[in-house]
């Protein structure tokens, strides 16, 4: 469904440079806003990905590198994992994850019960978390509030 | 107590009172709806006036505060349709009813820093929803140039996660000469790319 929402403009706003600089700071805030949500997604993990903002004309894109965190948020199938550099596998039997599909939000998770030992395991694959669609989705509908707020502060 | 918490009380109150009501059998659900939409409508302006420091409000003012409990009324008519379709009153109900109070407090901060473009006022877009504890505390630098020092202030203990985000990224943003200053750009992208092809700007 697409919101529309009027965003109304004073009329003694007409200063261009006032215009251009409520725009940089709507995107400027909208952008910081959306690190914090990303950022968020992995408060509870103990390697951190960290999130990065560029900067262009008129966007801002939130991004990370992290090989770890876009597995997890494009999920994955199922597969076959091998040791690489033992001759076995080893893990817990039980276990909980830190994140769910479509939440903004991280959870303490859970590892434990018995050790198990394997040549091979068949990985089950995980659902795609799909964090950045959620979090587009969260501020899609609050960037007109921001960029009335940054136009608000120029008269 | 300050102010704005002396009005979420006293609209707390009165919500309670219609859900008395409505528990009693007095009003239907679409009454309560109606009844708790035009407090909560209410008491938005009083807290965007409380924020703004004024007596008076502006139709612009007005608008903004409407807009702005948009969508609280959106949750609010999500329960109402909750309430009309169950079969019995449920266990924390009026509780619920009641939290829609803490939802001034977005007109309140909106008023409070109005000529600041900051990213987020609190409550807004949080975990913890209307029930955030959070301020903005506001240094001025230099007013007179846009300057000014805000920090993302956590009042309780049990903030969630992004109130604990917020604080740790956003204490203290900067704002300098009326811009947000943005801390975590990595690089110009557009412009570096540019004077990286053209260093001299010769087409």
């Amino acid at each position: 469904m697409v919101r529309i929402k009027v965003i109304k403009v004073s009329r003694d706003f007409l200063d261009p440079k006032k215009i251009k600089r409520a725009i940089n700071n709507a995107l400027d805030g909208a952008s910081l806003a959306v690190k914090v949500d990303f950022d968020v997604t992995t408060q509870t993990w103990k390697n951190r990905p960290g999130f990065e903002i560029t900067k262009t004309a008129n966007a801002r894109t939130v991004f990370t590198t992290d090989k770890i965190y876009t597995i997890v948020t494009r999920g994955a199938r199922p597969h076959w994992i091998y040791p690489r550099r033992a001759k076995a596998l080893r893990f817990m039997s039980k276990f909980r994850p830190k994140t769910k599909p479509g939440a903004i939000r991280s959870n303490a998770g859970f590892i434990g019960g018995v050790p198990i030992y394997a040549r091979r395991v068949r990985h089950p694959g995980h659902k795609a978390r799909d964090f950045d669609v959620a979090i587009a989705d969260k501020w899609a509908k609050k960037f007109p509030d921001i960029v009335q707020r940054a136009l608000d502060a120029e008269v | 107590m300050n102010g704005l918490d002396l009005l979420i009380k006293d609209l707390t109150n009165k919500i309670r009172a219609v859900w008395q009501r409505l528990q009693e059998g007095a009003i239907t659900p679409n009454q309560w709806y109606t009844l708790t939409a035009r407090l909560l409508a209410r008491y938005a302006q009083a807290a965007l006036m409380l924020g703004l420091g004024r007596e008076t409000l502006t139709p612009e003012d007005i608008r903004v505060s409407w807009e702005l409990m948009s969508g609280q009324l959106e949750y609010l008519d999500a329960f109402r349709l909750q309430i009309q379709n169950a079969a019995e009153f449920q266990a924390g109900w009026e509780s619920r009813a009641a939290s829609y109070a803490k939802a001034i407090k977005i007109p309140y901060w909106k008023g409070k820093t109005k000529m600041l473009p900051l990213p987020a006022m609190p409550a807004e877009g949080t975990q913890c929803l209307a029930n955030c504890g959070c301020e903005w505390e506001i240094i001025p630098i230099d007013a007179q140039a846009g300057d000014y020092d805000c920090y993302w202030r956590r009042n309780k203990d049990d903030s969630c996660q992004t109130c604990i985000e917020r604080e740790k990224q956003w204490s203290p943003l900067l704002i300098r000469g009326g811009v947000l200053v943005n801390p975590f750009v990595k690089e110009y992208l557009e412009t570096g790319l540019r004077q990286a092809k053209n260093p001299d700007g010769k087409n």
